[in-house]
This record gives C-alpha cells, structure tokens and sequence, in this order.
C-alpha cells in the first residue's frame, strides 16, 4: 500500500495532576490518508479533533500519553523528539491554523516569517529566500505579492492573513496540508475565497489536505472524503462521489416553503416596533472619508409572531442596527416606534421599564452572561423581583433543569449558556427579540436545537423576532421575510416563500458562499462564474456595491438605487439585477 | 471542576493552597499576620521593658536572640511588636486608597462622559503632586501619629486604583453581558454594583495586594524620619532610625528591623504577583474552555 498516512489505534490521555487528568481524549482514533487525497475531519467542537492533529505532528502537550501506530510513507513514527519525526514535520507535513492573529509573529513583516520557513528547509541565502517568499505569496492570489511581503500582520485582513499563513506552509512544499479550522474566523464570503484557493493550491501541487472542521456544510467544498469524528473515534468514512449535497443537519431544519406547516395565515398584525429612516454608528458619521453611516436609513418593522431575517456578511451593520433598536446606541437620525409610543423619548426610570419589552440574545454566550452571578440569580434579577419559582420556570421553558440555577456560567456548555440567555430575555417577559447571530458560536448539533427553541418560543409567545444571520439556510428555515443588508443599507428584502430568480447581485454572492441555499433556478450566478470583485480604493457614495458588481453601470457609483418593489412584497435596490440570468 | 477556571475567585477555594503560583507569598504574608496577631504571645518579652546597664547593647546571644538596643530593650520583641504597626498602617491604608480608588474609578469609568472627565482631570492633578513631599509637609505641620500616617498614605495612594478601575469598567461596559443587563432595565448604580464591580475584584485585589508592600515601606520611611509612630509604639522604621548611629558597635539594631521590612514587602509583592497570575485568565494556564 502507498497510503502517505496511516494512524492505527490511535489512543491520548491525560495521566497525573492537572485539569484534565485522567481524561481519555482519544479513545482509538484510525486514520487513512493516500497522496493528494482531501480529507475533511469533522466532529463537534471537544471531540478531540485538534489533539489529533498534534498527535500527528508529534507536538501532543507535556504530560500527554499516546499509545497506537502513526505511520508516514510506511515508516513507523515513534519518537516525537527523533530525527524521523522532525523531519516529516519540516517537509512532510504543514500545519494552518484558525486563528491567523496569533499564528504570526506580530514583530515580523510577513515576508521575513515566510522567508525564514525557506530559509530554515532549503538554506538559501536571504535575497533568493525572499525572492521565493513572493512568489508564494503571488501563488495564494495576494495583490502585489512584494509590496504586501513588507506589511505586518496587523495591517492585513484576516483572509490577507490567512493566505499568509498557507503562503508559509506552502514554503516547505509539504505532501500534506494539515489545516485546522482554517476559515473559522473568517466572514463567508472571504471562507470560500480560501477555500477556492486551498483547492486549487493542493490540485497544482498534487498535495494530500487533511482539513478540520465543525462545519459540515463546508466538507463538499473541499474535500473527496468525509471523516467524522465523535468521542474520541473516527466513526464513519463517506466518499463523497456528487459534490454539495446536503447534510442531514440541514435536512432537519430546512423547511421547503412548500410544506403546510410554514404558511402562516394571512392578516398581518401591526408592527410591535417600527423604525424609519435609521441612521446610527459610533462616532462622527457621513465624514468625508466615509459618506455613508454604519447603519444608514434602515425601516423595520417587527410583527409579533413573525421573524424576520437579517442577513449580511461581518461589517455590514446588522449588528449596529440591532444596538439601535434596542436602544444600547442612541440613533443619530430616525425614528423607531414601540407599541405605539416614541421609543427614543424615553428617559429615566420609564425607560427602564419599556426597554425591558425590546431584549437581546447575544452572539456569543459565554461573554453575555455575567462570569460571577449564578444563573438562579441572573434569572431571578431579571424578572425584577426576586422571585426563584419563576426563575426556576424560566430554565423549564427554555429546555433546561431546574438544578442548573446553582450553576455559573463557566460550568455550561456552549448551549446551555445560550438556552440561559434566552431564558434571561423571556424573564422581562419582551414583545420584541432580536437575536444577533445567536448559534454562530456554537456546534451544529446545539446550533439546530437552539434555533428550533426559538421558533418554538416565538410561536408560543407571540414574539417578534429578529434574526440577524450570514446562514441563509437557517434564515430560510425559520423566517417570514429577509433583509439582506450591505453597508449600511437594505439592498434587498423578500418573502422566504417567495423563490425568485431575480436577486440582488449581493445575496446572490452570499447565497453562493453556502449553495445549498440557491434554488435551481439561481445556480445561474455559480454556473456563470461571476463573482465579487474585491474592492480597491475608498467605498462609494452611490451603490454600496460600485466597485465590486458583475452587473455595474455607470450611474452606480454616484447615486444610490432606491429600494423598489419588483414583485409584490420583493423588494430590490438594484435596477440592473434580474438581467444577468439566462 | 472544568479547566480553565483560574479566574473565578469563588469556586476555586480548595486549590489556594496547594497553586506553586501563591504559595511563597502565602507563606510570608499569613506568617507575617499571625504574627502581629499573636505578638505578645510569640515575643520573648515586653517591647519597653528596660534592660540593667550590662543588657544595654548587647550582641545577639542566648537571652537575647537579636541582641539589645541602647536602652536594653530586647530587639526581638521589639520587632515582633514592630509588625503590628507595619501590617495596621500597610492594610489601613491600602484599605482607604483601594475604597476611594475604586469610588473614582468606578463613577469616572461608569458615569456620563463629564463625569469621567472631570473625576480624571482631579486625578491627574492628584498624580502631579510629589507624593512624599505631600506627606512630609502635611505629617510636619501636624503632631505625628499612626493615624495621619494612615489616612495620609491612603488619601494620596489612591490614583493608580482610580485609573486602573476605569481602564477595566471602561472595557467591562462594553461587555454583552452589560449590555443585557442595561437592557432588562436595571438602573445604573445596579449595573455598576451589581455587574461590573464583581467582575473587577479579581483586578482590585491584586492591585491593594501589589500596594500593601509600598505602603509599608513608607510607613518605614517616615517613622525612620521621626514623622510616623512615636515611643512608646514600636515600628521597624524608627527602630532603623534608632540604629543608624551604631551600625558598627551594634550592628543588629538596624540590620533586623531592614530585614523584617524587605522580606514583609518581598512577601506581599509575591503573593500580589501570584494572584495576579491566577485571576489573570490570560496569564499561566490555558483560557476559556470553549
């Protein structure tokens, strides 16, 4: 056999003192990589999918035990320290990491820490080390590979950085890329940027890629194998023959509009919160450099028992938005009108009693729950007097038990500190919630529990809900109507029964960061290969998109397109969209 | 217990002990207090008692461990007696300083912008005074005592708590967590007490622990300069004053009293240290566990 990689049996505990002693983290992991295979590993978060990775580079922590076979070209591994095993982690094997912050030196120009990797495999002098340090970095697609070689790595974006850090395991010209959550820290559309280029980059060099993640949906994008990972064990192997098929995580979630279930019936209620013509973000906004606020002139309108989706990468001003209409930031201009009343009139002590009605759910759970208050008590504070029973009923309703109110929030799961979160915002008993991105910190298995908890919790209270996502899927699944927002404005807004071909060119690109969620009639936009540029220079005072747009004219880049009802209940800031389509 | 704990301070309590990180300043510091605590228990005699004229200055040996001073007063008792005044004013006034530091701090970090203004603009003002001098002038205009050394040390000492607590209520208020309790309507004063302060003991504690040793050494200082504890109260800076002259003949009546306060202020900087090591999540062992 010509495998590149066998792992047989393999076991890692944790023995003596410590936190983690006695812990067993891999319970017999086997593992098969064949030259310029692609791999993908996928498990839980914990499941123990790093540890491998460590095993494999022989870099486990001190005071870990391993037991099992770790086999490379045949060759048994045994000595981590030894020469056999140094040497496959110099040019055997290359390691990316997800965090691209952390993974480079921030004292170094980026060029000098790619140059001194050649430096340190090949022993080349400084100029010809230099000169190979561009010229990879040109080969990961950077934009004038030798001025960017003399940035730092806090003056590049973190998809810059991360095709760095593949620029300096690159430099070793391994047989395999080990990348560990490469693009978790990365906004959707700069993910499949690099997931095209880790594609391409291990098709040219005939490179096998063992790539690691929690997120299923991205495994058909780069990977021929699936591995999936659970307790310790790799527990099943699927060949992936058709590209992009679904999960069965979505599966569960996915509700074709077609099924009875969704249609709700007809009748709109009036708005529990309305906002026109928002206008907000931190500081002096509309300055010369920047002419368009972070949150500029949005209407939303919030129905009780109906959710509307928020969709729009990192930066666009989904978050800003949800701070101004929950009032944690004041609106420079706008009005938002709650249950009638003029929210943004209140003051003192009367706003401390109607802001309880707007509440928000967190993106990240372990940072919006108070680190030194007990749950029991976060709750009980919450309902405003006091009251355990009630607090107690709260961790019922958001599927909890009864005895986690002694808890802290360190001693929760990811889940769990979100279901408690809810169960915070339920305690102020809100006509209103709008939850920021609130399972995007979380594995899929609580991510899909979280989301149908809140479904159900808005059915049952009646609540308006808005849900601010990248996912479409998940937006898809459980909203009426979707906002796609791109800086600062509302480019598009649609019915999610409503499957129409004619999208702005923006979701379009978004849809296509995750193509599950393009119906067939919209896979024009893959199919056709057209795509965001990226953009250079400063953005535009007309389209947010001029610049960046397959479909641009020229009247984009100096006047904004007005938000025009294409279709009842469609509409789209963008007159070109719709001819692109075949 | 989960890893990744070491910020907590609450539920960690069976592990003081037994953390490499805490245990020398430990040792010293709860050394030290007992001590003081037990002081006429532990010391061999009465700090005053006077000597006949052959027990005057004599050298370390059998009866007397550290030896007599001028007077014949035994030096280890008068030493053991001295801690009481070190620790009282070292924790009195580090007490006051950290109390109003963290007031300031908190109000200027918490408060409306002008608020924060003006509490910082006082503080710089406060740092720009010569801190000793300020001592000196006020301590000389007035009869020395314990107690105006104290309140003296702790009204000047303030400062850096006040800055550091903003720094960190600054950073806190911008937490989700904040954020949401804002949200359910509680009140101001309820957030800052209720939600931020909590989150700054960890910060607070290691910062009045860090400044305890200081605050020795000036109570030191200005009891070397007649300025601090007056006879009959014992207090190792003016035993040092006392010895100054005779650091040939009697050499172990300054040398025991300077040992005594390096190794007091030696403790509390390791135990500040180490628990800054501790509570700091970032410092020693690995963060967060998701």
């Amino acid at each position: 056999m010509s495998d590149l990689l066998r792992v047989e049996n393999l076991r890692v505990s944790f023995p003596g003192p410590g936190p983690e002693s006695g812990t067993k983290i891999l319970t017999g992991a086997d593992l098969v990589i064949g030259p310029g295979e692609a791999i993908a590993l996928v498990g839980p978060s914990g499941c123990g999918k790093s540890l491998l990775t460590r095993a494999l580079l022989g870099l486990l922590p001190d005071g870990a035990d391993w037991t099992g076979t770790i086999r490379w070209r045949g060759e048994q591994l045994r000595d981590p320290r030894g020469r056999n095993w140094r040497k496959v982690r110099g040019e055997g094997m290359a390691l990316v990491l997800q965090e691209p912050q952390t993974s480079l030196n921030p004292v170094l120009s980026v060029g000098d820490q790619i140059a001194e990797t050649v430096r340190v495999h090949s022993g080349v002098s400084r100029s010809e080390a230099r000169g190979r340090a561009v010229s990879l970095l040109a080969e990961m697609l950077v934009p004038d590979p030798s001025e960017k070689a003399d940035c730092y790595p806090h003056q590049l974006s973190g998809g810059m950085r991360q095709r760095v850090l593949l620029a300096a395991a690159m430099a070793c010209d391994p047989d395999l890329l080990i990348a560990d959550e490469p693009t978790t820290a990365l906004d959707v559309t700069v993910q499949r940027e690099i997931l095209a280029l880790i594609n391409r980059v291990r098709r040219d060099r005939g490179m096998a890629l063992l790539f690691i993640t929690h997120d299923a949906e991205l495994v058909p994008l780069v990977a021929t194998r699936r591995a999936e990972m659970s307790g310790g064990r790799i527990i099943t192997h699927n060949h992936l023959d058709r590209p992009a098929v679904l999960n069965a995580a979505d599966d569960s979630l996915s509700r074709e509009p077609s099924g009875g279930a969704f249609i709700r019936p007809a009748g709109e209620k009036s708005p529990v919160l309305k906002a026109r013509g928002l206008v907000a973000g931190y500081g002096p906004v509309r300055t010369a450099a920047c002419p368009r606020a972070p949150v500029d002139g949005v209407d939303i309108d919030l129905i009780p028992g109906r959710a509307l989706g928020l969709a729009g990468e990192s930066g666009c001003g989904k978050t800003t938005l949800a701070r101004a209409l929950s009032r944690h930031l004041i609106p420079v201009e706008g009005t938002i009108e709650l249950e009638g009343e003029d929210f943004l009139s209140f003051r003192g002590s009367r706003l401390q009693a109607r802001r309880r009605r707007v509440q928000m759910l967190f993106q990240d759970p372990a940072g919006s729950l108070n680190p030194r208050q007990v749950v029991g008590r976060a709750l009980s504070e919450a309902v405003g007097n006091n009251d355990p029973v009630r607090a107690a009923d709260l961790l019922t309703e958001v599927g909890l038990f009864r005895e986690l109110a002694s808890r802290y929030p360190h001693e929760l799961s990811g889940g769990q500190r979100q279901r408690v979160s809810l169960a915070r915002c339920l305690a102020a008993d809100p006509g209103v919630l709008i939850a920021d991105e609130p399972t995007s910190a979380l594995d899929m298995g609580s991510r899909n529990r979280i989301l149908s908890l809140l479904m159900r919790t808005m059915e049952r209270r009646g609540l308006a809900l808005l849900l601010i996502s990248h996912d479409f899927g998940v937006l898809h699944a459980i909203c009426d109507r979707v906002d796609v927002m791109y800086g600062g404005v509302v480019v598009e807004s649609y019915r999610v029964v409503e499957r129409s071909r004619n999208r702005h060119p923006y979701t379009l690109s978004m849809m296509a960061a995750a193509p599950a969620s393009l119906n067939r009639g919209q896979r024009w936009w893959l199919d056709a290969g057209k795509g965001l540029q990226k953009r250079s220079g400063p953005s535009p005072a007309g389209c947010p998109l001029a610049g960046q747009c397959p479909l641009q004219k020229p009247h984009c880049i100096n006047e904004l397109p007005p938000l025009v009802e294409v279709a009842e209940g469609h509409f789209l800031r963008c007159p070109e969209a719709g001819e692109g389509g075949p | 217990m989960k890893p990744g704990t070491s910020s907590d301070l609450s539920t960690s309590g069976d592990r003081w002990w037994t953390d490499p990180r805490l245990r020398p300043g430990l040792v010293i510091t709860l050394g030290l207090g007992l001590l003081a605590l037990l002081a006429p228990v532990i010391a061999p005699g009465d700090p005053a008692a006077l000597g006949s004229a052959a027990d005057r200055l004599a050298a370390p040996s059998g009866s007397h461990l550290l030896g007599t001073d001028l007077l014949g007063r035994d030096v280890l008792s008068r030493l053991v007696h001295g801690s009481r005044v070190s620790l009282l004013v070292g924790w009195v006034s580090v007490l006051v300083a950290v109390l109003l530091g963290t007031a300031v701090g908190l109000a200027a970090g918490m408060g409306p912008r002008w608020v924060d203004r003006f509490l910082m603009n006082t503080t710089d003002v406060f740092l720009a005074f010569p801190r000793i001098f300020l001592i000196l002038l006020l301590v000389s205009l007035t009869t020395p005592s314990l107690l105006l050394v104290m309140t003296v040390l702790g009204l000047t000492g303030w400062m850096g708590v006040a800055r550091l607590v903003r720094a960190e209520a600054l950073s806190l208020r911008e937490r989700d967590f904040v954020a949401a309790a804002r949200g359910l309507g509680l009140s101001s004063w309820r957030v800052a007490t209720g939600h931020v302060l909590p989150n700054l003991l960890p910060t607070i504690i290691v910062a009045a622990t860090l400044r305890v040793g200081s605050a020795i050494l000036a109570e030191s200082f200005l009891s070397f300069l007649g300025l601090g504890a007056q006879e009959p109260t014992v207090s190792w800076g003016s035993m040092i004053q006392q010895g100054r002259g005779y650091l040939l003949d009697g050499w172990w009546l300054a040398t025991f009293p300077g040992l005594a306060i390096a190794l007091t202020v030696l403790g509390y900087n390791l135990l500040g240290e180490g628990l800054r090591r501790r509570l700091d999540p970032r410092g020693g062992r690995e963060g967060r566990d998701e």
